[in-house]
């Protein structure tokens, strides 16, 4: 094992490989506070990768319910579970994060997927799972739950739910890579994109049961396993309509509920970020703080990351954000001048933003927010693409059109 | 396996003899995922009540637009909560959000105003 530097976990760790050369990182931001799960991404991402034989119960991009289950199911209770199993009682952070880009989040004691696996046969701590529990990726969401003499109904929720949007991490030291006995699987140096080429791979599943995630998928039509593949086409700006830009996935481009902004970050040959504080995704992630990675414990350091839901219990969104989730809500629901309006520029644009600025406006309103009272100003937010063009320009308060209540659409 | 049963009315009303069936593992509406317990002073209907009204006034929303979110049931979400606890609880979310009501502002701007933009943003 070689020994890598994880930002995420603030520590050196055990790895299979050592770090390579890197350019730039694929991430994105999730903002669960505003999903709806409508499933719209995970629909534009089925129509375009996953519509063929043997590809049934494949969802490269799902939304799940927490805490009620998962895609595929309980995916992680159960990593989680044989985590503690294998490493009793050592799970833990310590100390409280640094204003640091090595170690924000402060340092994780416990043994990660990697780690725990030493001394074993396997690479990487995981399971493969069963055939049932691919099935019914929307378990727990928002279905009838009852035929009766009146017809179906439709559950009312007043429990504390809220959903999670799942797509691949393409993580900074992807397990599925480490597991791979065919070194089938692959990280690109110019955009951090994980894909597995399809010649060699020969279907062992060893990815599907080391993804933490549970991201990669095995096919058997094909007898290979498959994954997200980041819409590499569009990251490449080889789209017809991007003018040689990076254009943002398919999921990320039709979230209706403008949660999602997906970025390239400039990464250092430890993986760590290169400080740019005008790149929208390493201002959210390095400099607010407020959104942050899916169960970083486990190792790979994943590059998806996420605004938690302000109203779900911190005990739970402690276990599945790391420690930073106090402090990442207390900004979110007090936000700055700066992020207030970066959250605006969610979904302006289908180009991949690559540097963002301010520009002052008036007072809109006074409001008490997170027992503070605060003015909200109506500032004008400009992304900018990869040639630091203009290509998004968008204020704070949003035009409200009220429609006729004389119209009915439906 | 959790008491539950699925029954259909094949071909007509609830009159016609109903067959129960056993719930099967693959039957997708069984619960089958974990439960997390809420800790007792953990007020769901205050949090979720405040992520709405604040989500949307950060944005902009006076606050008679917000009221209306509560009022239209097709807004399930925030419906519920006026419906479960009354409009007095709603208003006092949106007392704690934009101050008390003001008589007669029924357009909310009595908060809004036109200061200049003298105080710059803090991106470092």
């Amino acid at each position: 094992m070689a020994k890598v530097y994880n930002w995420q976990l603030g520590r050196e760790m055990e790895y299979p490989y050592a770090g390579g050369d890197r350019e730039r990182q694929f991430a994105a931001v999730f903002n669960i506070n505003r999903c709806i799960a409508c499933q719209t991404c995970t629909m534009a991402c089925k129509s375009t990768w996953t519509h063929y034989p043997g590809q049934e119960l494949m969802f490269w991009n799902n939304v799940e319910t927490k805490p009620y289950g998962g895609y595929p199911r309980s995916w992680d209770a159960k990593l989680l579970e044989m985590q503690e199993t294998l490493d009793p009682g050592g799970q833990n952070w310590a100390g409280t994060g640094q204003a640091d880009v090595r170690s924000p989040y402060g340092r994780f004691d416990g043994k990660t997927i990697f780690e725990t696996a030493n001394g074993t046969s396997e690479r990487v701590t995981g399971y493969l799972p069963d055939d049932d529990e691919w099935k019914a990726p929307n378990n727990g969401e928002d279905h009838g739950t009852k035929m009766g003499p009146d017809g179906a109904k439709l559950p009312v929720h007043q429990g504390w739910f809220f959903y999670l949007q799942r797509i691949c991490n393409h993580c900074s030291y992807p397990a599925c890579l480490a597991a791979c006995p065919r070194n089938a699987i692959y990280k690109r140096k110019e955009d951090g994109i994980v894909l597995i080429d399809q010649e060699r791979c020969r279907g062992y599943r060893k990815c599907v049961a080391a993804c933490p995630y549970k991201k990669s998928m095995y096919r058997p039509t094909t007898r290979t396993s498959e994954k997200c593949i980041a819409c590499y086409p569009r990251i490449e700006g080889q789209d017809p309509i991007s003018d040689g830009v990076p254009m943002e996935t398919r999921c990320m481009a039709s979230c209706i509920g403008k949660i999602r902004m997906q970025g390239l970050v400039q990464v250092e040959a430890d993986a760590t970020w290169t400080h740019d504080p005008r790149n929208p995704i390493y201002y959210m992630v390095h400099v607010e703080k407020v959104a942050l990675p899916l169960y970083p414990q486990f190792g790979t350091q994943p590059n998806i990351y996420y605004i938690p839901p302000r109203w779900a219990p911190r005990e739970y969104l402690r276990q599945m954000f790391g420690p930073g989730v106090d402090a990442a809500i207390e900004k979110y629901a007090n936000p700055s001048r700066e992020l207030l309006a970066l959250l605006q520029l969610f979904r302006a644009t289908r180009e991949v933003i690559f540097a963002f600025d301010v520009i002052p406006g008036p007072v809109a309103q006074t409001l008490n927010v997170g027992g503070r009272s605060r003015t909200i100003y109506d500032d004008t937010v400009v992304g900018y693409d990869a040639k630091g063009r203009e290509v998004a320009r968008v204020k704070v308060v949003e035009p409200v059109v009220t429609r006729p209540g004389s119209i009915n659409s439906i | 396996m959790a008491e539950f049963h699925v029954t259909f009315h094949p071909g007509g009303p609830a009159a016609a003899a109903p067959s129960a069936k056993e719930l099967e593992a693959e039957d997708p509406y069984e619960l089958v995922g974990l439960t997390f317990e809420v800790p007792p002073d953990h007020d769901v209907d205050l949090l979720m009540a405040r992520t709405f009204v604040e989500e949307y006034a950060l944005m902009g929303y006076s606050r008679p637009a917000l009221r209306k979110l509560f009022e239209t049931p097709f807004y399930a979400g925030t419906h519920d909560i006026l419906v479960r606890r009354g409009p007095a609880y709603v208003d006092s979310v949106l007392d704690e959000v934009f101050g008390a009501e003001v008589p007669g502002d029924e357009a909310g701007e009595a908060s809004a105003g036109a200061a200049p933009a003298d105080e710059g943003t803090s991106r470092g």
